[in-house]
């Protein structure tokens, strides 16, 4: 199993696009400029407290860099580096409150937030030709690499965050993981960056537990798991949800171009009537996740399967709150560049 | 050229990690086009290099502001050369010449760089005005605008230099405020132009990461620089300050070497302040006599009370209460307070004058719960002199006012004492009564009561206590029997056939004639080793002493045998920080119950703190031996058979308990047991068990004979 997984991965690096010029219209770039982008560069989580966190801006500076937008990406960096690039080991604190003071109020890193902000700055140091940029993202990735990877019942896995992940007696000594943190477009790239770490096995990890979550009951894994004697569960003092952190997790894939029957037990989960929070004991529909960024990747996921193309109205960005809208435009992204059809678009030559 | 030292100083002290690596890595770009001045020396004026770095910042701005000469657009912009030539600054005028000549090959510089025939690009002067209000966003995202209009712009390396300068600076103070310390570190050694007595803060905070590190003489040598380099006053008494919160006293000693004009001499109160304050504090150093000297001779001079209480109570912890009195009387004139009258009352009580405390506290012991606790001990203390002196009725009345109006019933049985001891028994007995009414479990106002009312003749009420009591206190058990040897733990009270009838008529006598019984019989057997007690002959309240103090004093007070005083500063050490202390504390306090004969009381004491397993047993021992004796006292045989079984578990049984269960087995007709055991003991030489085997035989006989 896992060396399929392995070779999915290995596949996957082959189909990545090559960056070509923003697919991105200037109008919805700026649309979400405007809602979430301050002057000064934070990017603001504007369905939570209007607060700002490592996650924020590392997919700040990637839109940025899809936009070609490099003014923005300068701020938005500038921004990072000066409030949350101040940990010691030189990764982000991961939580900055506009009404606190200081405005840092945890210190604690967030993993996926890290590697967010690592490969923005490896976009724009490819795109902009800017070696200070790439260096700066193959320091983060080598931190990241050293400190925030744990095993996880014997599988190389990403520890959420420095502190707080590492799981006691109520896990059998297994740390807490979140699925969603395998951004998987990102692992080949910190693979090229640092041959010491094994990124790619990484990446397998990552799919030898949505595999696990296949064999549960509800085929898809909580927002926070543990895994343990071949099998996977929910972490304890978490919700045992798929929910919102999950729903990222078939963008990644369809981004990273990895296996499409990755992305069935996700499908099987929606229906008809949209996303779901999902229980994870029965497997029943909790609350719908019903914003237009949202059912995208719904979308996106049916377009893959059966070749449906995507409603009309999702077709462009909706800035409804940060979350919903950052996921829409990297979906886009994904869509126009690879997949136009699901748009009702002539392929690129 | 002193900031360079500091510069490399800071270099080559940081050990640079991932972040460093990182943080050089991100030098932006626009800035790595242009030269640096880091790079390059800064002015060599005598007067200081900081000093200078900090006109750089401000100097454009002003310039543009205030200069007019028209910008052709491929003409470099002149605005900080017009400047430093204004400002005369010909080495920073001659530096920029050279740096425009090198990106313009064509430019010539101005013949009269003073001219005033400069027209301020409005632009830039919106850059720098956003550089100035801190907005470092705004302003490259202005250069970005201003080169998009106008490809051939170049920003200054002034203006670059400033914004990053800027925006490191927010990053040192984040990674400060974040406690990310050695991020301080390596932020400030890639940015050194940050390490300016202009921003001092960074200084400080740069020399907190250091201590906050480990690199303690780092950390020092970042406050000796501000010391010797920077000459705002405020900022270098705050460095001081600062400096005082994170170094011990012996490492502040080369940052005071540094003080100019005395500036630091409040600092210096500051320091032997807390050292006495420290000295104050359980276990704490004794402070030096310079520290002594400093405080006293400033706080006389400025009349500060709070100086003058806090060298009062040192010299009063220092057994110095003549000195302690002088310093509490120039408080209460400086700062007629509750804090004041306190110490005073305190030393007063100490130097065994509690009438004078009393006087002192008097108008003051409604303030607060604290003074109010020391006024009733020195009322206490007042009423309890020996010999007995009469207080005037003013003092009297104001004490009864307190000992009602507080319910305290130590008090209220002090008075009850006081009207015994002229003479006033029923007036005693009804103290007493109400010291019972609020301290129900307060023996010596039982054992008051019972005196009392032997006095008055009621005999009926004199056997109520005795009932109620004899299982708690050995001398209530024991009232009226002349044979009684006090202070029970040093041998236990050889047990009688437990008579019908004491010799109630004698005991009144003798306690008639000694006005006061408590303190006479515990006067009247010293035991053991009371040769130390001299230090102890004066009552001092518990709370007046530290907890060491009062375990010295209390220990003192065992010496003297005067348990009940004992357990009082047994019980003040016991608030103790030292485990040993308590520990102590807690096994002489159950030490005290006991000799008070006061079983259970001492049970509780020795679970206050925990005690060494042998001192444990010890205790456990002797709360049993009381409790065995108490029981038969009070003629529970059933019991003191109970208590001497489970005290076999810890100790074996002495000749005399050996006699004790006899008895016991005898009182409850277990003759055959109680034959057996005399006998035994008897045999070992014990004379005191033959009567015991002779009165087992006789009534064997006399059950058997009919």
């Amino acid at each position: 199993m896992r060396s399929l997984a392995t070779l999915a991965l290995g596949a996957a690096l082959m189909t990545l696009p090559v960056q070509a010029a923003s697919v991105f219209s200037p109008e919805e770039w700026q649309s979400y400029l405007a809602a979430y982008v301050s002057e000064d560069g934070r990017v603001i989580d504007t369905a939570n407290g209007n607060i700002s966190h490592s996650e924020s801006q590392g997919y700040g500076l990637v839109l940025a860099a899809l936009a070609e937008d490099r003014a923005s990406f300068d701020r938005i960096l500038d921004f990072t580096r000066d409030e949350l690039l101040i940990r010691d080991d030189g990764l982000a604190a991961w939580r900055w409150e506009p009404d606190a003071d200081p405005h840092v109020t945890d210190t604690n890193n967030a993993t996926d937030g890290d590697m967010l902000i690592a490969y923005g700055l490896l976009l724009a140091g490819d795109l902009w030709k800017e070696p200070a940029f790439t260096e700066a993202a193959a320091a983060m990735a080598r931190t990241i690499g050293r400190t925030m990877l744990v095993s996880a019942d014997g599988l190389p896995a990403i520890l959420p965050g420095g502190k707080g992940f590492a799981g006691g007696d109520n896990t059998a000594g297994q740390p807490i993981l979140n699925p969603s943190y395998w951004v998987f477009e990102i692992l080949p790239r910190f693979d090229a960056l640092d041959p010491v770490i094994d990124w790619t096995a990484v990446g397998a990890a990552g799919i030898e537990l949505l595999h696990r979550a296949a064999a549960t009951p509800a085929g898809i894994p909580g927002d926070w798991v543990v895994l343990a004697g071949g099998g996977i569960g929910p972490a304890p003092d978490f919700p045992a949800e798929f929910g919102y952190n999950g729903i990222r997790i078939p963008l990644y894939l369809m981004r990273a171009g990895l296996d499409p029957a990755l992305l069935e037990p996700f499908r099987a989960r929606a229906s008809s009537a949209g996303l779901f929070k999902i229980d994870l004991s029965t497997g029943s529909a909790i609350e719908p996740i019903s914003e237009p960024g949202y059912r995208l990747i719904q979308a996106a996921m049916e377009c893959t399967a059966t070749g449906q193309t995507i409603p009309e109205e999702l077709r462009t960005l909706q800035t409804t709150s940060y979350y919903a809208a950052t996921l829409q435009l990297l979906m886009l992204d994904h869509l126009r560049r690879q997949r136009p059809a699901c748009l009702g678009l002539e392929a690129k030559p | 050229m002193r900031w360079i030292a500091v510069t490399l100083c800071v270099l080559a002290g940081t050990g640079l990690g991932v972040a460093a690596t990182l943080h050089s890595a991100w030098v932006p770009p626009a800035a790595a086009q242009s030269p640096m001045p880091a790079a390059t020396a800064p002015a060599p004026t005598a007067s200081g290099v900081q000093t200078s770095i900090t006109q750089t910042a401000a100097d454009p701005v002003r310039v543009a502001q205030a200069d007019t000469q028209p910008a052709a657009a491929p003409q470099p912009d002149e605005t900080a050369l017009r400047y430093f030539a204004q400002q005369g600054d010909t080495v920073r005028l001659q530096r920029e010449i050279d740096r425009l000549r090198a990106l313009y090959p064509t430019w010539q510089p101005p013949a009269d760089p003073l001219a005033n025939d400069f027209v301020p690009d409005q632009s830039i002067v919106r850059i720098w005005d956003l550089v100035t209000a801190g907005d470092f966003a705004g302003a490259r995202a202005a250069i970005d605008e201003k080169k998009a209009a106008d490809p051939t712009f170049v920003p200054t390396a002034d203006l670059m230099e400033t914004i990053q300068r800027g925006e490191a600076g927010t990053r040192l103070r984040n990674a400060s405020d974040a406690g990310q310390f050695d991020q301080v570190i390596s932020i400030a050694a890639n940015a050194p132009e940050l390490l300016t007595c202009a921003s001092v803060d960074n200084l400080w905070r740069l020399a907190e990461a250091f201590l906050k590190t480990s690199a303690k003489q780092r950390g020092i040598d970042a406050y000796s620089y501000i010391l010797t380099n920077c000459t705002d006053v405020a900022e270098r008494f705050a460095t001081i300050q600062k400096a005082m919160e994170l170094l011990d006293r012996a490492d502040l000693t080369p940052l005071f070497a540094l003080e100019k004009n005395a500036e630091f001499a409040s600092l210096r109160l500051d320091l032997a302040r807390r050292a006495i304050a420290a000295a104050l504090q359980d276990g704490g150093a004794s402070p030096s006599n310079d520290d002594i000297d400093l405080l006293t001779k400033s706080a006389e001079a400025e009349k500060n009370a709070d100086d003058l209480r806090l060298l009062g109570y040192l010299h009063l912890d220092r057994h110095r209460p003549n000195e302690a009195k002088r310093l509490f009387e120039a408080a209460l004139a400086a700062d007629p307070s509750a804090a004041s009258a306190q110490g005073l009352g305190v030393t007063l009580v100490q130097l065994n004058n509690p009438a004078a405390a009393e006087a002192a506290l008097a108008d003051y012991r409604d303030e607060n719960d604290e003074i109010a606790k020391v006024y009733r001990d020195a009322a206490a203390a007042t009423l309890a002199r020996e010999p007995r002196v009469a207080v005037s009725e003013t003092v009297l009345s104001r004490i009864v006012e307190t000992a009602i109006s507080t319910s305290d019933a130590g008090l209220s049985q002090e008075l009850g004492w006081y009207a015994y001891a002229f003479n006033q028994p029923q007036t005693a007995l009804e103290w007493f009564q109400t010291a019972l009414g609020w301290q129900a479990d307060l023996e010596p106002a039982a054992y008051g009561l019972m005196i009392a009312a032997n006095a008055l003749g009621n005999a009926a009420q004199v056997e109520e206590i005795r009932r109620a009591w004899g299982g708690r206190s050995v001398r209530i058990a024991q009232f009226g029997n002349l044979s009684t040897v006090s202070a029970p733990n040093a041998a236990v009270p050889l047990p009688k056939p437990r008579p019908a009838h004491l010799g109630q008529v004698q005991t009144v006598r003798v306690v008639q004639q000694q006005p006061a019984p408590r303190q006479t019989q515990q006067a009247a057997a010293p035991s053991g080793g009371g040769g130390g007690g001299g230090s102890c002959q004066t009552y001092r309240p518990p709370a007046s002493l530290s907890p060491g103090g009062a375990l010295t004093h209390a220990w003192c007070l065992m010496d003297l045998n005067r348990p009940a005083q004992a357990v009082d500063h047994f019980g003040r050490a016991l608030d103790s920080a030292s485990e040993a202390t308590r520990s102590d504390a807690a096994y002489g306090r159950a030490l005290a119950y006991i000799r008070l004969g006061l079983a259970d009381e001492a049970a509780v004491a020795a679970a206050a703190a925990p005690v060494t397993q042998k001192r444990a047993i010890e205790l456990q021992t002797a709360i049993l031996t009381l409790k065995a004796t108490s029981a038969y006292g009070a003629g529970n045989y059933q019991l003191a058979l109970a208590m001497l079984d489970s005290r076999g578990s810890f100790a074996p049984e002495r000749n005399d308990l050996l006699t004790l269960r006899a008895w016991s087995y005898y009182h409850l007709k277990r003759y055959r047991e109680a034959e057996r055991i005399f006998e035994a003991v008897a045999a070992t030489g014990y004379g005191d068990a033959v009567s015991g085997l002779e009165a087992s035989r006789s009534s064997l006989r006399s059950i058997q004979s009919p």
